[in-house]
């Protein structure tokens, strides 16, 4: 049922997007934070996914994300990830593209101190006011 | 000149705004600002520490309204991570409870929105009809709500088979009384008036905004994870999706009341079709990987992912519930309408009822002019109006 | 008897303050109101403003952005005010005890007169609870 959108990604992007089906509802796709808004723009504008969440996690490669787009009209969800270095998490926000990503990110950016470039609000979202300002509940750093 | 009005709630006037700040210009909304976090508790750092059986009992509590779906999504990413389904006997009773779930629900809302408009009867009412299946809720599994009965492969207890032929006869006056409330809103002209047109979402917005549930089905979004991704028994069923298209309070209320009856009708069927055998498969094992989990709660989607180590823990767990999304949405309703339709408007999304406490508003200084109880008020005042004018 | 005691066991107004609560606990004190428990009958009353309440109803597991909310709630409310912990989260915490954003439980904060448990307790366990408290008033 994802067949499509997989044949779609490959033939934009080639292997700028590497591609795992864990079953066939379920498929990952991992590329790098240059090719990030790009991908993330396609399945929204062209595939018309809908950004369902979007899961942040400091592992020890880094700081992952994963944004969850759900694929309604096919019945699958089609998740998109990429790393970013640490200390200082950056990447672009898909706000001005979507909207919906825009409580999202704020929450990435309140537990994992990721900078989203260009979100038009990025203020934390649901941490308490008197926690300093570079305190991320999630991040892993000593 | 525009003024900041707080809308506060059953709540104590404070100094700092709460959940939701209103820009107004004489009794025109501006602009909404929405501050989130009393209830955050931090589950998904909780959810590390739980085995995969009590992170099922944890995520009901994320919101007592749909604790069956989120405790039910997160069965179905363990089970997608484990490669592992429950037994076809589960599939069933789990929709059953799901779609018990989605009926107090969405009564429950049909109670809290007669109570914002001023319309008290109808809240008595929708709460009264909304006990007995609370009462086959806590037969069939124990609770109230917090059922403690979704588990991975499966459900905890079985249900004996005398509890069925009462449930029908429930779900049936349950139907008359929906039916009755139905007349009811759409023959009255002040409901009408208080709801046909006011607070629009387009369509475009509401994809925009990633909006889900019946926030979405009343804006013409034809989305239902039920339909789209099948899961417990709703393939197996005959019922329909529910959409429509005007995006004002009306549709999305007429969505919420129609829903009601299509629950009842799945709730029916898979009593009639209810298959014999095993209630749960068990899980020895969930390998290293990831999983989704994601389901039709009565607000939208719950949407669960977890990512797994080969131990019986979650290695991290991302909880989303529906009315995270839908918030968002209030921003373009709320904008031109009137500050007495400010509550009301809120309420459309469903939020928990919590959230409906959280409004105020606030003035340039800093002060706040009114709040939640006050809005209500006003709210009230209109429908006073509107009954004398109609 | 003195004229409080009297006047508390004539009826007693509720004030009910979400402290970071999930809902269920709220939801069964609406409950309470409608027509299957109808706890109106025995005069005890929700009021809309803290101002006016005998009786403060707090569910919840206080979070870190609840404390001073519930603190000024408490100090508005006129004296004397029972204070109910509701739920297994008003009591001690609940589940959430070990979260990295508890604050609570409601009785750090302020004193609490009686404790209803459960997730959620029933109506009957909280209407049990005010009669409970009438007579110790």
């Amino acid at each position: 049922m994802s067949k499509q959108v997989i044949e779609n990604l490959r033939s934009t992007f080639g292997d700028r997007v590497d591609i795992s089906e864990h079953n066939e509802r379920r498929v990952y796709v991992t590329v790098s934070n240059e090719d990030w808004i790009p991908v993330t723009r396609h399945m929204y504008e062209v595939e018309k996914g809908r950004l369902c969440t979007a899961t942040g996690s400091d592992r020890s490669t880094g700081i992952e994300l994963l944004y969850h787009f759900g694929m309604d009209q096919h019945g699958t969800v089609v998740n998109i990830r990429t790393t970013l270095d640490k200390p200082f998490p950056k990447i672009e926000s898909l706000t001005k593209y979507y909207p919906a990503a825009d409580f999202i990110e704020r929450e990435i950016f309140d537990f994992l101190g990721v900078e989203f470039t260009g979100h038009p609000d990025p203020r934390k979202i649901l941490s308490s006011h008197d926690r300093p300002a570079d305190f991320h509940a999630m991040r892993r750093d000593e | 000149m525009s003024t900041t009005i707080p809308i506060g709630p059953f709540h104590p006037v404070l100094e700092e705004p709460e959940y939701i700040t209103l820009q107004v210009d004489g009794e025109t909304v501006l602009s909404a600002d929405i501050d989130l976090g009393r209830i955050h508790r931090g589950m998904e750092l909780l959810a590390q520490e739980k085995t995969f059986d009590q992170d099922c009992f944890l995520v009901e509590r994320i919101c007592g309204i749909c604790s069956a779906s989120h405790s039910w999504a997160t069965a179905l990413a363990i089970e997608d991570a484990a490669g592992v389904g429950p037994t076809p006997r589960a599939r069933y009773l789990r929709t059953i409870v799901h779609e018990l779930e989605r009926l107090h629900s969405h009564m429950l809302w049909v109670g809290l929105a007669g109570h914002i408009i001023g319309y008290w009867t109808v809240y008595m009412w929708g709460w009264k009809y909304r006990e007995p299946v609370l009462d086959a809720l806590e037969a069939i599994t124990g609770n109230r709500n917090n059922y403690a009965w979704y588990c991975p492969g499966g459900v905890r207890r079985d249900v004996p088979d005398e509890l069925w032929p009462e449930i029908m006869k429930q779900m049936d006056e349950f139907a008359d009384n929906t039916n009755m409330l139905i007349g009811a809103v759409l023959d009255d002209p002040v409901i009408l008036g208080r709801l046909k047109g006011v607070g629009i979402l387009t369509k475009e917005d509401a994809i925009a905004y990633g909006t889900l549930g019946p926030t979405a089905r009343g804006s013409g979004v034809d989305i239902d994870l039920r339909r789209d991704e099948p899961y417990g028994a709703y393939a197996e069923c005959d019922w329909d999706v529910i959409v429509q298209p005007d995006g004002d309070l009306l549709a999305v209320s007429v969505v919420r009341l129609l829903e009601m009856l299509e629950s009842v009708k799945i709730i029916k069927q898979c009593i009639q079709n209810l298959p014999g055998g095993e209630i749960r498969n068990e899980i020895r094992e969930v390998p290293r990987g990831e999983g989704i989990g994601h389901v039709e709660a009565p607000r939208g989607e719950s949407f669960h992912y977890i990512r797994t180590n080969g131990t019986n823990m979650p290695e991290r767990h991302k909880m989303r519930a529906p009315t995270f999304l839908n918030i968002p949405s209030y921003r373009p309703r709320v904008k031109g309408e009137t500050i007495s339709d400010a509550t009301v408007i809120f309420a459309i999304i469903d939020p928990c009822y919590s959230c409906t406490e959280r409004m105020a508003a606030i003035d340039p200084t800093g002060k706040r002019i009114a709040n939640g109880h006050d809005l209500i008020k006003l709210s009230h005042q209109k429908t006073e109006w509107l009954k004398k004018n109609i | 008897m003195g004229a409080t005691s009297w006047g508390f066991k004539k009826s007693l107004w509720v004030f009910h303050l979400n402290a970071g609560a999930c809902n269920n606990c709220d939801i069964e004190v609406l409950d309470c109101l409608c027509p299957k428990f109808d706890v109106e009958r025995f005069g005890i009353k929700l009021v809309g403003s803290v101002k006016h309440a005998d009786v403060l109803l707090v569910s919840g597991s206080v979070p870190r952005k609840v404390v001073p909310e519930l603190i000024e709630a408490y100090e508005q409310a006129p004296k004397p005010c029972a204070v109910v912990a509701l739920g297994a989260c008003g009591c001690t915490g609940g589940i959430f005890k070990d979260g990295y954003n508890f604050a609570g439980p409601v009785d750090k904060h302020i004193p609490v007169d009686a404790y209803v448990p459960g997730c959620p307790p029933r109506p009957e366990a909280i209407i049990g609870a005010i009669v409970k408290l009438i007579g110790t008033l």
